[in-house]
C-alpha cells in the first residue's frame, strides 16, 4: 500500500515534469498582448561627458563676521569657527517647531554652471535644510527654499556626511525655467528644525564648503581613463510614452581606494531613477549596477548641457579614473501602472479585515483547536 | 514580487532570458515552470484583472508563489512525519510569517528550507551523503544552506574521510553547473559581479541593513559584514567539536543551523524574511529534545514578526493595497519604527537562543511577556521621547 502510494507520487511528478518541460518552450515569447519590454540603451548612446571639477571658491573658517545667525525666542544658539564651523543650539520645549540658522553672503554666477559641495555632521533628532538666496539680472530675488529638493529637510545622522548640489538645479525648482545669463547666487542659507516639544543641545558642524564649476571634455567613445569626479553619457531618442521600471548598467570602473559612486538617470534637470551606492568590487573592476524607476533620494550635482536624457555617474566620494560602459538595458513597462490616488475607504476596511483574517484569526484559532484536540484528556 | 513578475513575462513575452534577474537561478527555473501554467491558460483566453494598486495581476501572482507555496507544504508533511504530530507541523503552515512570507509577500525562503529540512531528516537515518546533497541544493537557493553543508565536510574532515568529501563537492558542482550554465554561456560577467558576488556579499554594493548595529546610525556595510564570517566561523567549529562527542551528526548539525540562523538575525544585515528560517529548526529541534517550549514560542516568534515587519518596515497596506498610506495612525511607520524593529527582532533571538540553551520546559507566557516589554520600551525608547540616534536603514 505504502509502495503504490510513492510509485504514485512519483509517476504524478514524472507526469508534472513532461507537461512542464513541453508547455515551456511552447508558451515562451508567445504572450500575448506585450505589457514590458527592453531596450538595449546602447544603441541609443550619442556621447560622454568627462566631468573634472574646477574649484571656484571654498570658506576658509578664519572670518566669523562672514557668518550670521538666526533663531526662534527662547532658543540659545553658539556659533565658533577653528578650522570648521561648529553652530550649536539649545531648544527649550515649545508648543510650535523650533527653528535656527545660519547664512553667509557669497557670489556665484550661475553662468559658471556652479555646484557646491558640503561636507557636514548633523546631530540626530532634528531635522535641517541648505538653501540658497540669488538675483537675476533685472535685480528680482529669489531663494530657493523648496520642499522638493532633496537639500530640504534631511535627518540628522550624527555622523559626517557629503551633500552636492547643482545651483543651477536648486534655482530651476523654484523657477522652473533656465535661469537668465547673469544670475548670481547671493546667500548660502543652513537652517535647523526640531519638531514641537523638543528639548536639548543640537549642534551643526560643517568641516568643508566649497563650490567648483564642472568642466566637461566631450568624447563620442564609451571608455575614458581621464581622472573625474562624474560622467555624463548623453543618450537619445528614448521613449517617452512608456513608464520606466529599472534600468541595467554594466561597466568597468577603478578609481581611487576611497571611491563610492552612484547612478542617476536624469532628463534634463528631473532625475528619474537612482542606483545604489558602490565601490569598486575587490575582486573585479566590473560592476552591475540597477536603477529603479521611481527610486530618488538625491541629484547629481551636474547635468548634461543639451538638457536631454542622460545617465549620469558620480563620484559621491574619491576619483573614478577608468570607466568603460559595457551594457545599458532599460527596462519599460507598456501599460500603465496604477498609481495611488483615491482609495474607497469601505473597500479599504472589508480588505483589511479579510486579509487580517485569513493571516491571523483562521490560522492562530485552527493552531489553538489543534492544540486542544491533541491535549490528553486528564 | 513584481521583479519576479517581470523577468517571467520578459521571457514568456519577448523570449528574454533575464541574466539579471535579482535571485539564485534556481527560483528563476521554478518560478519560469510554475508560469508557463499561466501563460498557457492565458493563451487559452483566460482573462486576468489587478487589485487595487498591486502591479502584479492577480492570478499571476497565484502562480509566481506557486513554488513557495508547495514547498511550505513540503515542509509541513516532512515536520508532521518526522514528528509524527500534525500539531507540529501545522505550527509551521499555519505560522502567519509563513504564510505572510510565501502566499502575501512572493519570498523564496521557503524553497531554501524545503531541502534543509529533508536534508536533516535524511542526517536523522545517518544518510549523511544524502543529507550533504540537499544541504547542497539548499544553498544554491539560499546561502544559509551552505552552512549545514559547510559542516557536514567539516565533520568528514576531521574524520579524513576524503571520499564523501570529494562526491559531495563534485555533486554540488555538477548541481551548481547546470543552475548556472545558462547565465555564463550568456555574460559570465554579469553572472559573477550581479548574482554571485553580490549574493555573497562582495559584489561592492551598500546593503540596507535592519539589524541591531543600526541603532549606532553609523554603521553601514559595502557587501559582507565581517560579523557574518565570526558568527558563521564560530558555529561551524562549535558544530564540529560537538560532533566529536556526540552519537550522530544529526543533532549538532540542527543546533548549530538553528544557531545560526539566530545568529544571522543579529549580526547580518538581517533582511525580516531571514527570520523564517529559525521557524522549522526550532520545530525539528524542540520535537528531539523534547522542548515543547521552544516549539511554540517559534509559533508565537512567527507571529511578533509578521506584526513587525507589516506594521514597522512595509507598512500593512504595502503588499494587499500596493504602496503604505498609513492606515493605522501611530501604530505602523512611525518615526524610528527600524530602531524598534531592530531592537524587537533582537529580543526575539534573544530569547529564541536562551529557550534553545535550557533544558526542556513548557511554554511560557513569559516569553512573550519579554518580547512585548521590549518592543513597548523601545517605542517610548526612540519614538515617543525621542531619545535615541535618528535611525536610517540605508
Amino acid at each position: 500500500m505504502r509502495g503504490t502510494m510513492k510509485g504514485n507520487s512519483v509517476l504524478a511528478l514524472a507526469v508534472m515534469l513532461v507537461v512542464l518541460a513541453i508547455l515551456v518552450p511552447l508558451t515562451a515569447g508567445s504572450l500575448r498582448p506585450k505589457t514590458d519590454d527592453q531596450i538595449d540603451g546602447l544603441k541609443h548612446f550619442e556621447s560622454m561627458e568627462v566631468i573634472t571639477a574646477r574649484n571656484i571658491w571654498s570658506e576658509d573658517w578664519k572670518n566669523s563676521s562672514a557668518w550670521g545667525e538666526s533663531a526662534s525666542a527662547g532658543t540659545i544658539t553658539k556659533l565658533t569657527l577653528n578650522g570648521s564651523l561648529m553652530f550649536s543650539m539649545d531648544f527649550s520645549p515649545t508648543i510650535a517647531s523650533n527653528t535656527a540658522g545660519i547664512y553667509r553672503n557669497i557670489s556665484l554666477s550661475l553662468d559658471s554652471d556652479p555646484s557646491l559641495g558640503i561636507t557636514l555632521d548633523v546631530s540626530p533628532g532634528v531635522t535641517y535644510g541648505v538653501s540658497f538666496l540669488g538675483h537675476f539680472p533685472n535685480g528680482t530675488l529669489f531663494s530657493t527654499e523648496n520642499d522638493g529638493s532633496y537639500l530640504q529637510n534631511r535627518p540628522g545622522l550624527g555622523r559626517t556626511e557629503r551633500i552636492s548640489a547643482s545651483l543651477g538645479r536648486e534655482a530651476y525648482l523654484v523657477t522652473l525655467a533656465s535661469t537668465p545669463a547673469g544670475s548670481t547666487i547671493t546667500q548660502i542659507v543652513f537652517d535647523v528644525t526640531a519638531s514641537p516639544n523638543t528639548r536639548g543641545s543640537f549642534s551643526v558642524n560643517i568641516i568643508e564648503l566649497s563650490a567648483y564649476s564642472p568642466q566637461r571634455l566631450n568624447t563620442n567613445d564609451w571608455t575614458t581613463a581621464q581622472p573625474s569626479i562624474g560622467l555624463i553619457l548623453d543618450l537619445h531618442s528614448l521613449p517617452s510614452n512608456q513608464t520606466l521600471f529599472q534600468i541595467i548598467a554594466g561597466f568597468y570602473i577603478s578609481g581611487s581606494s576611497d571611491l563610492s559612486y552612484t547612478l542617476y538617470f536624469v532628463n534634463g534637470y528631473s532625475v528619474i531613477a537612482q542606483g545604489n551606492f558602490y565601490h569598486p568590487t575587490p575582486v573585479l573592476t566590473y560592476q552591475i549596477t540597477q536603477m529603479r524607476g521611481g527610486y530618488v533620494l538625491s541629484a547629481p550635482p551636474f547635468y548634461a548641457k543639451n538638457g536631454a536624457w542622460s545617465v549620469t555617474v558620480v563620484a559621491q566620494q574619491g576619483e573614478i579614473t577608468f570607466f568603460q560602459l559595457d551594457t545599458l538595458l532599460f527596462r519599460y513597462t507598456l501599460e500603465n501602472l496604477p498609481t495611488a490616488a483615491h482609495l474607497d475607504a469601505n473597500l479599504i476596511s472589508i480588505t483589511l479585515d479579510i486579509y487580517l483574517l485569513l493571516l491571523f484569526v483562521i490560522p492562530i484559532d485552527t493552531v489553538i483547536i489543534l492544540r486542544w484536540l491533541s491535549k490528553p484528556a486528564a | 514580487m513584481f521583479l519576479w513578475a517581470y523577468s517571467a513575462r520578459l521571457f514568456y513575452e519577448s523570449k528574454f532570458f533575464d541574466i539579471y534577474f535579482s535571485a539564485l537561478p534556481l527560483l528563476y527555473y521554478l518560478q519560469l515552470a510554475s508560469y508557463s501554467l499561466y501563460a498557457f491558460l492565458r493563451l487559452l483566453g483566460m482573462q486576468d484583472a489587478r487589485f487595487l494598486y498591486v502591479p502584479n495581476y492577480m492570478i499571476e501572482g497565484l502562480f509566481l508563489k506557486f513554488p513557495m507555496i508547495l514547498a511550505d507544504l513540503g515542509i509541513f508533511f516532512l515536520i508532521t512525519k518526522f514528528t509524527r504530530n500534525l500539531l507540529y507541523g501545522a505550527l509551521f503552515f499555519l505560522n502567519p510569517f509563513i504564510i505572510y512570507l510565501s502566499a502575501v509577500w512572493g519570498m523564496y525562503d521557503s524553497i531554501m528550507m524545503l531541502p534543509l529540512v529533508y536534508g536533516l531528516i535524511h542526517l536523522s537515518q545517518n544518510n549523511e551523503r544524502g543529507a550533504a546533497i540537499y544541504f547542497g541544493l539548499s544553498g544554491l537557493a539560499k546561502l544559509f544552506g551552505f552552512i549545514p553543508f559547510a559542516m557536514m565536510l567539516l565533520y568528514e574532515l576531521c574524520r579524513r574521510k576524503w571520499r564523501p568529501i570529494v562526491s559531495q563537492l563534485a555533486v554540488l558542482g555538477l548541481l551548481a553547473g547546470v543552475m548556472f550554465a545558462p547565465f555564463a554561456s550568456l555574460n559570465p560577467q554579469s553572472l559573477f559581479v550581479g548574482l554571485i558576488f553580490r549574493v555573497v556579499g562582495v559584489g561592492g554594493v551598500r546593503f540596507p541593513v535592519w539589524n541591531i548595529a543600526v541603532l549606532s546610525g553609523r554603521v553601514f556595510f559595502f557587501g559582507a559584514n565581517v560579523l557574518v564570517g565570526f558568527v558563521v566561523g564560530a558555529v561551524l567549529i562549535l558544530s564540529v567539536i560537538e560532533s566529536r562527542t556526540s552519537s550522530g551528526l544529526f543533532m549538532p548539525t540542527l543546533r548549530w543551523s538553528l544557531v545560526a540562523a539566530a545568529l544571522l538575525n543579529i549580526f547580518s544585515q538581517a533582511q525580516p524574511q531571514w527570520m523564517s528560517w529559525v521557524i522549522p529548526l526550532s520545530i525539528l529541534y524542540g520535537s528531539v529534545t523534547r522542548k515543547e517550549g521552544l516549539i511554540f514560542y517559534s509559533y508565537f516568534y512567527g507571529v511578533a514578526a509578521t506584526v513587525v515587519t507589516t506594521l514597522m518596515i512595509q507598512g500593512i497596506g504595502f503588499l494587499f493595497i500596493g504602496f503604505a498610506p498609513v492606515l493605522l495612525p501611530g501604530l505602523e511607520l512611525f518615526r524610528d519604527s527600524i530602531a524598534v524593529y531592530a531592537t524587537t527582532v533582537l529580543s526575539m533571538q534573544v530569547v529564541l537562543l536562551w529557550r534553545v540553551s535550557r533544558p526542556s520546559s513548557s511554554f511560557s507566557l513569559r516569553d512573550i511577556f519579554v518580547v512585548s516589554l521590549v518592543c513597548a520600551a523601545s517605542y517610548l525608547f526612540f519614538t515617543l521621547f525621542q531619545l535615541g540616534p535618528q535611525i536610517i536603514s540605508y
